[in-house]
């Protein structure tokens, strides 16, 4: 058997140990125990299982774990290391990303199954795009399904992070 | 583990005194509480007392509360209002107060999260709960200090008095209260009509604290659990890992059958239909070919009558044998009667059927009201309207659907997942598909994606994972599939509706005659005042007939109120535009005053700058047409107490709600867009305003989905409606923008707020459809295919 695949989460390196098909989001919560990308159609439908990579939304329900290899993914649980190294400033305690903090402020989830998709594919819209209009922020979203009827406030939640980030940035 | 969970035995009463170690392993003692004599008979599915104090709360030596509760979080920030509740009873701070899991031989039946009662009832026992503590330890604290209670104050759980203090913590002293609740000790035999009767304690009510008190109750508060959801630290169902645990999957028909066959006088399979349904839903398996998977490292079969499952070290080894597996079945013998047939099928409703509400007896055809004589009234009227209207069968699907890990024993079992609303439930399900007594089922209850009502994958699915756990005596994890949940959903009913209604030359109703036809067995009748109950109708007759069953059926979100509402608003706004009446004005002609319907009317009236006149007034050629309607609507939860003559609001703290839909219709696709919802509840006493703004919104946004797209389709064997391309659900592009109103009424009773105004946007959008094109939508979803086809027939395309 050839060597174990090895795959960047978080900035932490892992050694896969199921098989190279594995669909990433079952390394994800069975091997890692990352709890935040979900389970929730396996389709790439809904955006529940939703990762970055280098940056970008990724479903991983349909990902073989293989294809991620080299990569660097970032859950739900690393977004907050993600914005501290945004704001140089590894090393200090890590405060929420502000996506996180405007989910909190503005009370966004209600079962908050699908919030986790959500904040990623935020965070990669906010990475490309500073004070994104209603409508890039309606088209961007588009793809992740939410049963609870909590767009309205992941708009409000959006927008309130986009002000915090491109304000901090000025800074 | 992912799960937090660790093993160990532990007795209720180490735990109480404990401080919240979390309690695992089977064979937990149900002991050691103080009122044992009051327990629940050995073998009750309901072990822990109602009527004592320690069932529902333990204050701990760090002067922190732990409560216990049977209403689960499903979204709605229930269990934030229920620890509101209890703190502001206790005067402790929001940071003191906390949930323990919720846990059948640990927590106490106290109402279900469900039917708009989770904070209504629910409420009220733990209100009960926390105001019998707060008077036993004013007690305790008049002793200790040397001061008349009248003389003491509390803050934060420090008592004061005298110029001394001592903490709730020092006066329990690790010990139990071992005290009755007085009002819960003369409800005790909790029948199901008994805790609609409000077992508890209502806002103010003494020995309740008085509300001008209230501190924390009736003020918006952040829901305790989100921080927990966005930070990935709360343990969801799904999270749930043990050690030596395998995963597992169902094996079935994609897509159930028909029912019919299975139909029988009372119901069709009796308590335990979980597993006949778990079995392709009433087709056979004619083989299962294990070799199939061999390939597969570690992965069994499992086969028990016609239920097939999987089992693997790993999920995807599962998932993979579930697919692969070749499984021959019977093909179903009783044909579905296709989407383009269920009017005709609804209508073949028989007299005899059995209505199946709470209360066994009603039969169809089920009379739900009847006033004065409406052939009279309508001979009367100077101007008359009538309609058919459909809607379809609805999906509850949750964004993921359901899972369970199941440790079964020979002696009992343990089950852990997302409990339904009905607490207990899933553990008498697997109890009898594993062959255990009831009360050797530990059902252990987590956070997951909300189901929006009752299903049947809450009992499915831990019925699959005991059964699989059985076979291979280890724990076992199921996930759901997606075509699990979308195939196998336990539907909310279609419904077939015949309208007539008639008004004076003065724009007075005269008569309301409303024939409902539908298959449904688990939510009540056509709800009461959905059917006109609003309004002053001197003759009014409301019918509901019962439809052959094509599949179970379980309450959604509003059940059995979506129709009612789109059918009767309709209704009403067509007739305000016959005799050339502003449709608000139209309404409050036919109202009482000094009504809380009127008081949601002229909240979204207000809020949406309503400008009065008669609709479709400004009819347009563009391709591109815009409308804006109005709709009331509202879920009555007492649907066993319904019958002729019967003024609902008198038997039911009600929550009216009114909706306004701002929508932008598009001729030539027949696209509808919602732009904007405003939507009203006066849901009584409003224990947490922004979270019931929040269910305003979710319910408006919710409601445009089930309104505009949703619908379960079928052919003529198996339901085709299988993933979210199938069965879509409204998209972040297409949302409406919301503005919610939540109207607090300090005297009235707590309501429900979790469903009410879905049933309001229904006709608004509709009668905002008739405002931008003057043509009627008779069928929801108002789909682009149902758009253009009544534009076409209006010659309006």
């Amino acid at each position: 058997m050839a060597t174990k695949l090895k795959i960047r989460v978080n900035e932490h390196v892992h050694e896969v140990s199921g098989s190279r098909d594995t669909p990433l989001l079952y390394v994800l919560r069975d091997e890692l125990h990352l709890i935040g990308p979900r389970f929730g159609c396996g389709l790439a439908q809904c955006g529940a299982c939703s990762v970055l990579l280098d940056g970008k939304e990724l479903r991983s329900c349909v990902t073989p774990v293989a294809a991620v290899a080299g990569k660097s993914i970032t859950t739900l649980e690393g977004l907050p290391a993600l914005w501290a190294r945004k704001r140089k400033s590894a090393g200090a305690a890590q405060e929420l990303h502000p996506l996180q903090q405007a989910w909190i402020d503005v009370g966004v989830p209600q079962c908050g199954y699908c919030q986790s998709g959500m904040m990623i594919q935020a965070a990669d819209l906010l990475s490309t795009t500073k004070n994104p209009t209603e409508h890039r922020i309606r088209v961007a979203m588009n793809g992740h399904l939410c049963r609870c009827g909590t767009y309205p406030k992941i708009l409000t939640a959006i927008k309130r992070a986009a002000a915090v980030m491109a304000k901090e940035e000025r800074a | 583990m992912t799960g937090a969970m660790t093993g160990g035995e532990i007795s209720r009463r180490a735990f109480l005194k404990g401080g919240g170690a979390l309690i695992v392993g089977f064979g937990l003692a149900r002991v050691g509480l103080a009122g044992q004599a009051n327990a629940a008979p050995p073998g009750s599915p309901l072990p822990i007392p109602v009527d004592q104090v320690d069932s529902y709360l333990t204050i701990h030596a760090d002067n922190t509360v732990s409560l216990f509760s049977s209403i689960i979080e499903r979204g709605n920030g229930t269990r934030t209002s229920l620890l509101m509740i209890a703190a502001e009873e206790l005067d402790v701070g929001m940071d003191q107060i906390s949930f323990a899991r919720l846990d059948t031989s640990t927590t106490p039946f106290s109402g279900i999260a469900g039917g708009s009662q989770g904070t209504s009832i629910g409420g009220s026992f733990t209100r009960a709960a926390a105001a019998t503590a707060k008077q036993a330890l004013l007690g305790l604290a008049s002793t200790n200090l040397g001061v008349p209670v009248a003389s003491l104050s509390v803050d934060r759980g420090i008592v004061s008095g005298g110029g001394k203090n001592v903490t709730y913590g020092e006066l329990v002293d690790g010990e139990l209260f071992d005290l009755a609740i007085p009002q819960q000790v003369k409800r005790n035999d909790l029948g199901v009509f008994q805790y609609l009767l409000r077992p508890g304690l209502e806002p103010g009510e003494a020995p309740a604290k008085p509300i001008d008190q209230y501190k924390l109750v009736g003020r918006p508060q952040p829901r305790v659990d989100v921080p927990g959801i966005v930070t990935a630290t709360l343990t969801y169902s799904g999270d749930v890992r043990l050690p030596e645990m395998l995963h597992g999957r169902v094996v079935r028909p994609q897509g159930q059958s028909s029912l019919l066959k299975k139909r029988t006088p009372g119901g069709p399979y009796g308590t335990n239909y979980t597993l006949e349904l778990l079995a392709g839903g009433g087709q056979a398996v004619l083989s299962v070919d294990k070799s199939s998977i061999r390939h597969i490292a570690g992965a069994r079969v499992v086969r028990v009558g016609n239920f097939v499952g999987v089992v693997a070290p790993d999920e995807w080894g599962a998932i993979q044998a579930a697919r692969e597996l070749k499984v021959r079945w019977e093909k179903p013998s009783t044909p579905l009667p296709g989407n383009d047939n269920l009017e005709k099928a609804l209508r073949a409703a028989e007299p005899g059927l059995p209505a199946s509400t709470p209360i066994p007896g009603p039969v169809s055809p089920l009379l739900i009201t009847e006033m004065g004589d409406v052939e009279t009234g309508l001979s009367q009227a100077a101007k008359t309207v009538s309609g058919t209207f459909r809607t379809s069968y609805l999906l509850h699907g949750p964004v993921g659907p359901h899972n369970a890990v199941a440790d079964v024993t020979a002696t009992g079992a343990t089950i852990y997942h997302q409990c339904g609303p009905s607490y207990n439930l899933a553990a008498q399900g697997v109890a009898a598909a594993v062959g255990l007594p009831a009360a050797s089922v530990r059902e252990i209850s987590l956070q997951g994606s909300s189901f929006y009502g009752g299903v049947s994958t809450d009992q499915d699915c831990p019925t699959a994972a005991a059964v699989l756990s059985k076979a291979v005596g280890k724990p076992v994890r199921v996930q759901f599939m997606r075509w699990d949940d979308m195939g196998y959903d336990n539907y909310d009913a279609a419904e077939v509706i015949d309208v007539r209604a008639g008004v004076d030359a003065n724009g007075k109703l005269t008569a309301f005659d409303y024939v409902a036809y539908s298959q449904e067995d688990a939510a009540q009748p056509p709800s009461a005042i959905n059917t006109g109950g609003v309004y002053l109708i001197p003759n009014r007759k409301v019918v509901g007939n019962v439809a052959p069953r094509l599949f179970m059926t379980a309450p959604l979100r509003s059940p059995m109120d979506r129709g009612p509402a789109f059918s009767t608003e309709q209704i009403i706004d067509e007739l305000a535009y016959v005799v050339g009446s502003d449709p608000l004005e139209f309404r409050r002609q036919n109202m009482t005053g000094n009504d809380p319907w009127l008081a949601v009317l002229e909240a979204v009236a207000s809020a949406a700058k309503w400008r009065p006149g008669p609709a479709a007034a400004k009819l347009s050629d563009a391709n591109v047409v815009t409308g804006r309607g109005f709709g009331f609507g509202t879920h009555a939860y007492g649907g066993g107490l319904q019958g002729p003559g019967l003024d609902f609001r008198t038997l039911d703290p009600t929550t009216p709600a009114a909706a306004i839909a701002d929508i932008e219709v598009n001729k030539k696709t027949g696209k509808i867009v919602v732009k904007h919802v405003y939507a009203a509840v006066a849901p009584g006493f409003v224990i947490n305003p922004a979270r019931v703004a929040d269910q305003v919104i979710g319910t408006a946004v919710m409601g445009t989905s089930q309104a505009l797209i949703e619908e379960v389709t079928f052919n003529k064997s198996n339901v085709t409606s299988r993933d979210w391309a199938t069965y879509p659900s409204l998209r972040f592009k297409d949302h409406p923008n919301v503005t919610p109103i939540v109207i607090q009424q300090l005297d009235v009773l707590p309501g429900g707020a979790g469903e009410e105004p879905i049933s309001a946007l229904f006709p608004a959008i509709a009668n905002a459809f008739f405002d931008a094109t003057g043509v009627r939508l008779h069928r929801v979803p108002m789909k682009p295919a149902v758009v253009r086809d009544a534009l076409a027939r209006a010659g309006r395309k």
